[in-house]
């Protein structure tokens, strides 16, 4: 199913891509806006000098490309006329920033009262935060959470953009929300968010662990406060993930390991006694050791027999055999005119009805490869463009 | 309680949510926030398993009080065949179903999408699970650390040689939450076109995947690839975590002008090793000891403001308690004080979507067990009779705990 085919979508981010992708991913006309001087930051990424890399043919999927230079006046009224044949804006700069261009939500709503005006920031728009540099590692520094993650001797940074995706798909989603209620209202909305609000605000176990026990989190790597053992072991060939989480589960576990005594010793067959100082001394030693002499397909054997929640720590490299993944149709290809038939994450959410049509996504667009026909639907003509392109707005 | 008028974009709009844990739970939450009437459907005198869990204030779950504000419990057996037909009667109302029992449970429970389409063809239904409705995996239990591993997303954290490592919190469940609410959404824009609802199935491990997209495309168009980079970039150096006297602090130089005003504000000295960014990658080991050999003898906050000023984007490491406790998290109305029963007046974050600049009110704290259950009855047409009578036989309950 193409649930957002009747959608249109001016993607003004730079360097964040991953709302405009929620909304192409199902069936939206997302038209990217991007400057005449090489375009989207996105595309450079891991690129040498003056090139493109090969990962914007993943965040540029299904979306097409208009260039267009909005810092220029005429730039500023192309987009003006634009706003009126589409459902939606997004942004990722102030409202202070676009307002200086004269293409705040204000003017622009103006335009097109219907407009939904998507904006993300990376501290919101006020408050002493709200000019620190936008990168996201630089904002989960900030959060709190980035310092929790990881061993206690160091924190361990996220080797995706974590906090960008998790805000991106709140914005995504509120701008969703905001045009059912403008279907029936007839009138559009701003929607905000912060990345540093989201990656606070998803977490108020943090929050009410401060509340509940007076204590401040730690850093604990891949365990959990409450629940024991969780934790991620390594096996003969591999890493390995176990996670339980009450005292029938870790039975059930023990019995099938053919380890007797961690069901029945009263030191390990109960939580809280099984928990933090006793996991992290003695016992943990004894997981180790077990799970040193086993391979992964043992220890997931294991788990599967005992209903227990356990799992090999996948790679790409697994993920690309795995049955599982096959079977939800989570890898696709996208064959990309730059770089070939490449392998991507498929779309994480299922429809009834949905058929292998529905796993068929465009490939990423070359800059600027839709410029004229979008402008060509304005009424533009010919020699207009050729004007424009001279004067380095298109 | 007085009944409360939503005035969030959500108005009117009614949620029939059996979610229990945290994934699920995360998506009603947004429901209920941005105004929808939740009704949380909670089981017979046991309720949500999060009400279980530690920690306890006053006999009340901290962790069920974070994730459930803002929405309306009813407490039924729906087991018996009056708990069913109160779901029928509460199926007609609604706009969404949501639920994350193990796969197929809620098909034998006789309240799957199937049943419940025949009474309210415009339903949007989600199923959340941690492996989705299909597969080799689909009945096998999963919790948020083994959706990190299966997915890929704990083995893109850490470093290369080193252990996989998850989120310092349980964001492989969130994460699909609000994946999820995109879901729903999306299926509700289609409903109105064509007056037809849906189900949707969602699956922890799919959603997670995303973090393997970049190295599934060098595995993709090269053959071969890494899992992991370890604590700096893997495209730009310097570009990640430092260790400071105080802590930690993270840094990126992007720009060969932004590496100089680096150079000079830490007084590092010349290397031609680190010449320019190639080989401030080929060499990012010894780089990030020659940068931690000074970041380690100053304050993380000295740090960042002296690279600030300089034009190099740098942040403190901040632990969690002085971000929540930040001028920044005070002047921008990242919580507010609610009411929460048995507990008092305590404070939670506010949604971080805000419409029009205004956040979403938060109205109440988290339901007692069935707290709402005569008031949902009501609202679904039962009498006051009726009503007494589903409580009396034990079908509906209000254990308010």
């Amino acid at each position: 199913m193409r649930p957002l085919c009747s959608l249109k979508v001016l993607d003004l981010t730079d360097g964040n891509p991953y709302a405009g992708s929620m909304f192409a991913d199902y069936g939206a006309q997302v038209v990217k806006i991007e400057n005449p001087y090489g375009g989207d930051s996105i595309r450079r990424r891991g690129a040498a000098d003056g090139e493109e890399g090969i990962y914007q043919a993943f965040y540029s999927r299904g979306k097409k490309s208009m260039t267009l230079d909005i810092q220029k006046k005429a730039g500023q009224d192309v987009l003006k006329r634009l706003v009126p044949h589409f459902d939606m804006l997004v942004v990722n700069k102030s409202q202070e920033q676009m307002e200086a261009l004269g293409l705040g939500y204000e003017s622009l709503k103006a335009e097109n009262p219907k407009l939904i005006y998507g904006v993300l920031t990376p501290y919101g728009e006020s408050g002493p935060w709200k000019d620190m540099p936008d990168y996201d590692l630089l904002v989960n520094s900030r959060s709190g959470l980035q310092e929790k993650t990881g061993f206690p001797e160091r924190p361990t940074k996220f080797g995706f953009p974590l906090a960008y995706i998790y805000s991106s798909w709140h914005l995504s989603a509120g701008m969703l929300a905001a045009y059912l209620k403008a279907q029936e209202t007839g009138e559009g909305m701003k929607v905000s968010v912060s990345v540093w609000h989201t990656m606070m605000s998803l977490d108020d176990t943090f929050v009410e662990g401060l509340l509940g026990m007076n204590t401040l989190p730690k850093r604990i790597g891949n365990g959990f406060p409450t629940t024991n053992p969780t934790d991620t072991f390594r096996c003969k060939d591999g890493w390995f993930s176990l996670s339980i989480g009450s005292d029938a589960q870790w039975i059930s576990f023990a019995k099938c390991a053919g380890k007797d005594v961690w069901a029945e010793d009263p030191r390990y067959a109960h939580d809280p006694a099984r928990s933090m100082e006793n996991y992290f001394g003695d016992l943990d030693q004894q997981l180790r050791d077990y799970f040193a002499a086993i391979t992964i397909e043992e220890a997931d054997m294991i788990c599967r027999e005992a209903m227990v929640p356990g799992g090999p720590c996948n790679t790409f490299q697994e993920l690309v055999k795995d049955a599982q993944v096959a079977d939800r149709n989570m890898l696709i290809h996208i064959n990309d005119p730059k770089i070939g038939d490449t392998l991507q994450i498929g779309k994480a959410a299922k429809f009834t009805g949905d058929t292998q049509e529905d796993n068929v996504i465009a490939p990423a667009p070359a800059l600027g490869a839709d410029t004229e026909a979008c402008l060509k639907e304005l009424g533009i003509s010919q020699e207009k463009m050729e004007h424009m392109k001279a004067e380095g707005i298109i | 309680m007085a009944k409360w008028e939503s005035k969030g974009v959500f108005k009117g709009m009614k949620v029939l949510d059996f979610t229990i844990a945290l994934a699920g739970v995360y998506t009603a939450w947004q429901f209920a926030d941005l105004g929808a009437e939740v009704w949380k459907v909670e089981r017979y005198n046991a309720g949500d398993q999060a009400r279980t869990w530690d920690p306890f204030v006053n006999g009340m779950s901290t962790l069920y009080c974070a994730y459930n504000k803002n929405k309306q419990s009813i407490e039924l057996d729906l087991s018996s065949q009056e708990g069913k037909e109160v779901i029928y009667r509460m199926v007609k109302e609604a706009d969404v179903v949501l639920e994350n029992f193990k796969s197929g449970s809620i098909d034998r429970l006789g309240l799957g999408y199937e049943r419940l389409k025949e009474i309210n063809p415009k339903i949007v239904f989600m199923s959340l699970s941690g492996f989705g409705a299909s597969g080799p995996l689909m009945k096998y239990p999963c919790y948020d650390a083994i959706a990190a591993a299966r997915g890929g997303f704990a083995a893109s954290n850490g470093e290369p040689e080193g252990a996989p490592m998850k989120a310092g919190n349980a964001n492989c469940d969130t994460l699909t939450g609000i994946y999820g609410f995109n879901a729903v959404l999306m299926a509700l824009i289609e409903a109105r076109r064509t007056g037809k609802g849906c189900r949707i199935d969602v699956g922890m491990s799919d959603v997670v995947m995303i973090s393997c997209a970049e190295t599934l495309m060098d595995y993709g168009t090269y053959g071969q690839a890494q899992s992991r980079f370890g604590n700096h970039d893997r495209f730009v150096a310097p570009y990640g975590i430092f260790e400071a006297r105080d802590g930690w602090v993270s840094i990126i130089a992007d720009s060969q002008e932004r590496w100089q005003s680096l150079k000079e504000v830490l007084g590092l000295p010349d290397d031609p090793r680190f010449a320019d960014n190639a080989g401030r990658i080929a060499n990012r080991d010894a780089l990030a000891e020659q940068i931690e050999a000074v970041t380690i003898t100053m304050f993380r906050q000295e740090i960042e403001k002296k690279l600030l000023a300089a034009g190099v984007p740098a942040s403190e490491v901040l632990p969690f308690i002085e971000a929540y406790t930040s001028d920044h998290a005070n002047q921008t109305d990242a919580v507010s004080f609610a009411w929460q029963d048995k507990i008092g007046n305590i404070r939670f974050y506010n949604n971080p979507i805000r419409f029009n600049d205004e956040i979403c009110p938060i109205h109440r704290g988290s339901p007692l067990l069935g707290q709402d259950t005569r008031n949902i009855l009501s609202a679904v047409g039962y009498s006051e009779c009726e009503i007494q009578k589903l409580i009396d036989d034990e079908v509906a309950g209000e254990h308010m705990f």
